[in-house]
């Protein structure tokens, strides 16, 4: 009677520890995974999901919450489970991290001074028309250099 | 640098209605200082990503050059550039 409650805790506290590991796990690769689908689909409509990506960050923080709590919760000699699927949570993270910031990061371009006249240019527009920058006096004009379309 | 009938076809299916230039040779590219070197997927060269804001009367005001392929300029602060230009003169 004494043993059979015993085990009944320790199996609610096992199944509580997975839930909370593989959560953790689960909110890491939803914020990792859901970069890439919304900032490719959506990124020119969300412009600081694309930049900063501030919501994934937070999906991802309240991952690895979830991977301490399976942690903490996991009865002694039980913590390998939830130790490695927190290991692994620090490296989806880590290599997120890693291609947000480094990877595709870019030396730096001065680009035109300030206070310059701009550079003239002709060049042909999407329809085969020729277009100058003398076609905008008097106008203010943005100029946007994009990397190609692939 | 793409080509104008690559251009008609991004301006169709997003449905812009801005001009959208072709620089192949990248002078104009060059002409700005925005060449950036074995930046194509295939290791060309290509532009990088920045906006050039000019007045009516032909001088930069304000440029942002990304150092992260991924990043753009938030819209309100190229807002706020394009409202921070002077006013035509003689208007005010």
């Amino acid at each position: 009677m004494h043993t059979g409650m015993f085990d009944d805790r320790a199996t609610i506290s096992s199944s509580r520890t997975r839930l909370l590991a593989f959560g953790g796990v689960g909110l890491t690769l939803l914020g990792v995974v859901g970069y890439f689908v919304v900032a490719l689909r959506f990124g020119a409509a969300l412009p600081q999901v694309r930049n900063d990506a501030v919501p994934n960050w937070i999906l991802i923080e309240m991952g690895m919450v979830l991977s301490a709590f399976s942690i903490a919760a996991a009865g002694p000699g039980r913590r390998g489970l939830p130790m490695a699927l927190t290991a692994l949570n620090v490296l989806v993270a880590g290599a997120f991290a890693g291609l947000l910031y480094d990877f595709s990061a870019i030396p730096p371009a001065s680009g035109p001074s300030l206070g310059i006249a701009a550079p003239s240019f002709t060049l042909l527009d999407q329809s085969r028309r020729n277009v100058s920058l003398a076609d905008f006096r008097g106008k203010p004009l943005l100029l946007v250099f994009y990397r190609g379309h692939w | 640098m793409d080509s104008p009938d690559t251009n008609a076809v991004l301006a169709r299916d997003a449905g812009l209605e801005f001009p959208i230039l072709s620089d192949p040779d990248l002078h104009t590219t060059d002409a700005y200082g925005l060449r950036h070197l074995g930046g194509g997927p295939d290791g060309q060269d290509i532009a990088h990503s920045a906006s050039v804001l000019i007045d009516r009367d032909g001088i930069v005001r304000w440029v942002y050059v990304t150092r992260n392929v991924r990043v753009r300029p938030p819209p309100e602060v190229v807002v706020a550039a394009i409202d921070g230009l002077p006013a035509a003169r003689g208007a005010d």
